[in-house]
């Protein structure tokens, strides 16, 4: 399988009163074309700022990002994730326009996404006040796929929105990712929901990948400690 | 919940309304002054100097035998444009600097920072009198020289409020979709700071305008003939037993503008309040 | 059957003429937990708040009535409400590190709370928390009870909140999303924590949450809500398993589950 990115030996210091502390120590992870890959652990073990990394949003001190094509992001905070005085259809024409695409056909294509994700094309003029978390992260997904993007990075996606909501996003994710071939790299600690969609996860414990493998074996025989601890915490 | 908002949303808009009437009809006087004096504001008529309010002059006449509401209506020209005039200096300087040092942060932004400190540590007004006086006189000098105090403090509301929204996820998905710096700039973060920007500028026009007085007053502003409300109180101070329409008639004039533009502020503010745009989450 | 601890007939609470929570009737003896679970904006927050006598501005009870011990307790205010606190009832919030003051210590607060409804001393209140916390699976008391309430962890300040409601062993702790900003292996122990503490003390316990696995886990009774509606109401294991109504059915069926194929 060729890979789509491989990231090597990432390193991120970050300094709170002067004192380093390492987000991400050391991080060395590929991800295969069309595969969906999760990110497990729990908050502050670097996940986030892996993604950060990836989009280039952060520089790492050390270690290297190697990515073919395109990226895009879906944000844990579905209504901050669109600017409050732009319409959801700005934000997903954004990008298109950026990439010299003209307003007509940004919008014929926003409007496409739209259906895509099984929102109402009458969103594309309302306010992200003005829609429910489980719109407005419908939305994210489609200004994120409307460039069309070789990886798709979903930060805690579904964990803002309400239980019934979570699982209409994660089918939609789903049936995204089964039919577009889209790589994706799923971010959560929530390890039902990295079952569902992942093939393949990897564990993070303090800046570090501490155990990697196939998700029904990793939740069934944990290696690590920390995993095992992981698995049992799920009620 | 919703219908309460709504309700205090309604009346903010209702005071806004009437406060921006008040405020439009304060700044149409002042453009249109030339066309609403009943009299010269300049002509000098010493056989009528002095004349308490009367039919004739419903605010009297100065030692000079001017008509004071002429030069009343005349001076709120001088006085509000060179207010509204140093609101827009500093509030286009000091904003465009808090942007830069709250966007791009680092060195750049702690050398700015240290330069606002520095104009902030004098004692304002004395540092307006002295670079006023170095300057010579004249209501765009006070006008620069207010504005040399008066910018960093706009710098520093600006840039706390950049720093509050640049790291919002909306402003990393305009970076992700390819959207340069300048891009992000205009079409994310002036937008949605500009409302708390706009309403410490509006609630600062009053201020302003006493400011600009103030100099005017001790002779620092407008130069003696121009109507300009500060040196009108100025020349009348010493008839104040005498002749107390002379000083009374700007002052009044003074206390009524700026607290129609106060209001104003404050009615805006209410506006503007995140609180009062309802509808937004429930629990 | 004894006395209900708690007891809601009919209750409906508006916030401005708007009707969030629509005629609820609930039961709940001593030493059990009840969990009300629902999506944002069905109300369920808002009637615990009924019972914690916090509703805030603007909200009110416009129908039935909300018995605490057979006492009516739907209208209390001032001083009674504040005496129910405490003893009789004790509140965690979904963020207890925003509920504590930041210039202050957590033993601080603690014992000032404490000594608002006993005259127990100082050193008599700080055994007892050291105590409490041993019990909770907390060796180091001293630590967090000199702690300032921004040097603890999410998870600490959670513990600081269950500890401090439950320092007075009140007959009933209700318990606003307690666990919903917790990483799960911390939400695992704050969970056991309110359940020793039914177990050492018998505390009712009434838990709002949107996680179902949580109230699962946890409760003895549960209440679904939907729209400011009771849609069900029953014992956990009926309602998870074979849920009534259709939403209900729905909200379960949207539970992803960890498959753990039996070895």
């Amino acid at each position: 399988m060729q890979n789509i990115l491989e990231a090597k030996d990432l390193k991120k210091v970050f300094y709170k009163n002067r004192v380093p502390f390492e987000a991400v120590d050391g991080v060395s992870f590929h991800i295969g074309k069309g595969e969906c890959l999760g990110l497990a652990g729990e908050s502050g073990c670097g996940k986030s700022t892996i993604a950060k990394i990836i989009t280039r949003l952060i520089m790492p001190e050390e270690g290297s990002v190697r990515l073919d094509g395109k990226v895009q992001m879906v944000f844990q905070t579905p209504q901050d994730s669109f600017d409050p005085r732009r319409t959801l259809g700005d934000g997903i024409m954004e990008g298109m326009c950026n990439q010299g695409m003209g307003k007509k056909q940004a919008k014929e294509r926003a409007c496409e996404m739209l259906d895509l994700v099984e929102l109402d094309r009458r969103f594309f003029y309302r306010y992200p006040h003005e829609a429910s978390g489980g719109e407005c992260q419908r939305a994210a997904i489609a200004r994120a796929l409307a460039v069309e993007p070789q990886l798709l990075i979903c930060d805690e996606a579904t964990s803002a929105l309400d239980v019934t909501v979570q699982a209409q996003i994660a089918a939609l994710l789903k049936r995204l990712q089964e039919e577009n071939g889209m790589s994706l790299l799923l971010i959560s600690h929530d390890l039902a929901l990295v079952q569902y969609l992942c093939s393949r996860v990897l564990i993070m414990y303090q800046g570090k990948i501490i155990e990697e493998g196939i998700p029904d074996e990793v939740i069934q025989n944990p290696r690590e400690s920390y995993t095992r601890l992981l698995v049992e915490a799920i009620l | 919940m919703a219908g309460r908002k709504r309700k205090a949303g309604r009346a903010a808009g209702y005071k806004l309304l009437i406060f921006g009437i008040l405020t439009l009809c304060v700044i149409l006087i002042a453009v249109f002054a030339p066309y609403l004096t009943p009299y010269d504001p300049y002509a000098q008529d010493l056989s009528n100097a002095l004349q308490p309010p009367g039919p004739d002059h419903l605010l009297g006449t100065d030692r000079y035998g001017r008509d004071m509401l002429s030069r009343v209506i005349m001076g709120s020209r001088t006085t509000i444009f060179s207010a509204l005039l140093l609101v827009a200096i500093i509030t286009l300087a000091g904003g465009a600097v808090g942007i830069v040092c709250g966007y791009y942060g680092g060195k750049l932004d702690s050398f700015l920072m240290r330069v606002s400190d520095v104009f902030l540590a004098f004692p304002g007004m004395v540092f307006a009198i002295a670079a006023a006086s170095v300057l010579n006189g004249g209501v765009l000098n006070a006008v620069i020289a207010l504005a040399c105090i008066s910018w960093p403090r706009y710098a520093r509301i600006t840039r706390s409020q950049v720093l509050a929204v640049k790291d919002a996820p909306y402003i990393m998905a305009a970076r992700l979709s390819g959207s340069g710096t300048w891009k992000i700039i205009r079409k994310h973060i002036i937008p949605n700071i500009a409302g708390q920007v706009i309403v410490t500028a509006v609630l600062d026009i009053g201020t302003m305008i006493m400011e600009i007085s103030g100099l005017s007053f001790l002779g620092l502003g407008a130069a003696p003939p121009t109507a300009e409300w500060g040196s009108m109180m100025s020349n009348g101070r010493s008839m104040l037993q005498t002749a107390p329409w002379v000083i009374l008639s700007p002052g009044c004039a003074i206390f009524l503008t700026v607290m129609v533009f106060n209001l104003t502020g404050d009615t805006v503010r209410d506006f503007l309040d995140p609180r009062y745009r309802g509808k937004r989450r429930r629990e | 059957m004894s006395q209900p601890l708690l007891d809601m007939r009919h209750v409906s609470i508006s916030y401005d003429g708007e009707t969030v929570v629509r005629d609820v009737s609930l039961q709940m003896n001593p030493g059990e937990i009840l969990g009300i679970v629902g999506e944002s904006g069905s109300g369920k927050s808002t009637l615990l708040r009924s019972v914690m006598g916090l509703l805030g501005s603007g909200g009110s009870v416009t129908g039935g009535e909300i018995f605490y011990k057979g006492q009516n307790i739907t209208h209390r205010k001032g001083e009674e409400a504040r005496k129910l606190r405490g003893p009789g009832m004790g509140m965690i919030f979904q963020n207890t590190g925003a509920a504590l003051c930041p210039v202050r210590t957590v033993g601080d607060q603690l014992c000032e709370c404490v000594r608002e409804h006993t005259d127990m001393g100082r050193e008599e209140i700080r055994g007892q928390a050291k105590e409490l916390l041993g019990k909770l699976g907390l060796s180091d008391g001293d630590r967090i009870l000199d702690s300032y309430p921004f040097e603890l962890s999410g998870g600490m300040s959670q513990r600081a909140g269950i500890l401090m409601a439950m320092i007075l062993k009140p007959d009933l702790l209700l318990a606003d999303e307690p666990t919903s900003a917790l990483d799960v292996t911390v939400q695992k122990q704050a969970v056991r924590e309110m359940m020793r503490m039914r177990d050492l003390y018998g505390t009712g316990i009434v838990v709002v949450t949107h996680n179902i696995g949580v109230v699962e886990y946890m409760a003895d009774k549960i209440a679904v809500m939907y729209q400011g509606k009771l849609v069900e109401y029953g014992d956990a294991g009926t309602v998870i398993r074979s849920p009534q109504d259709p939403y209900t059915r729905k909200l379960t069926d949207a539970v992803l589950r960890v498959r753990r194929r039996q070895a």
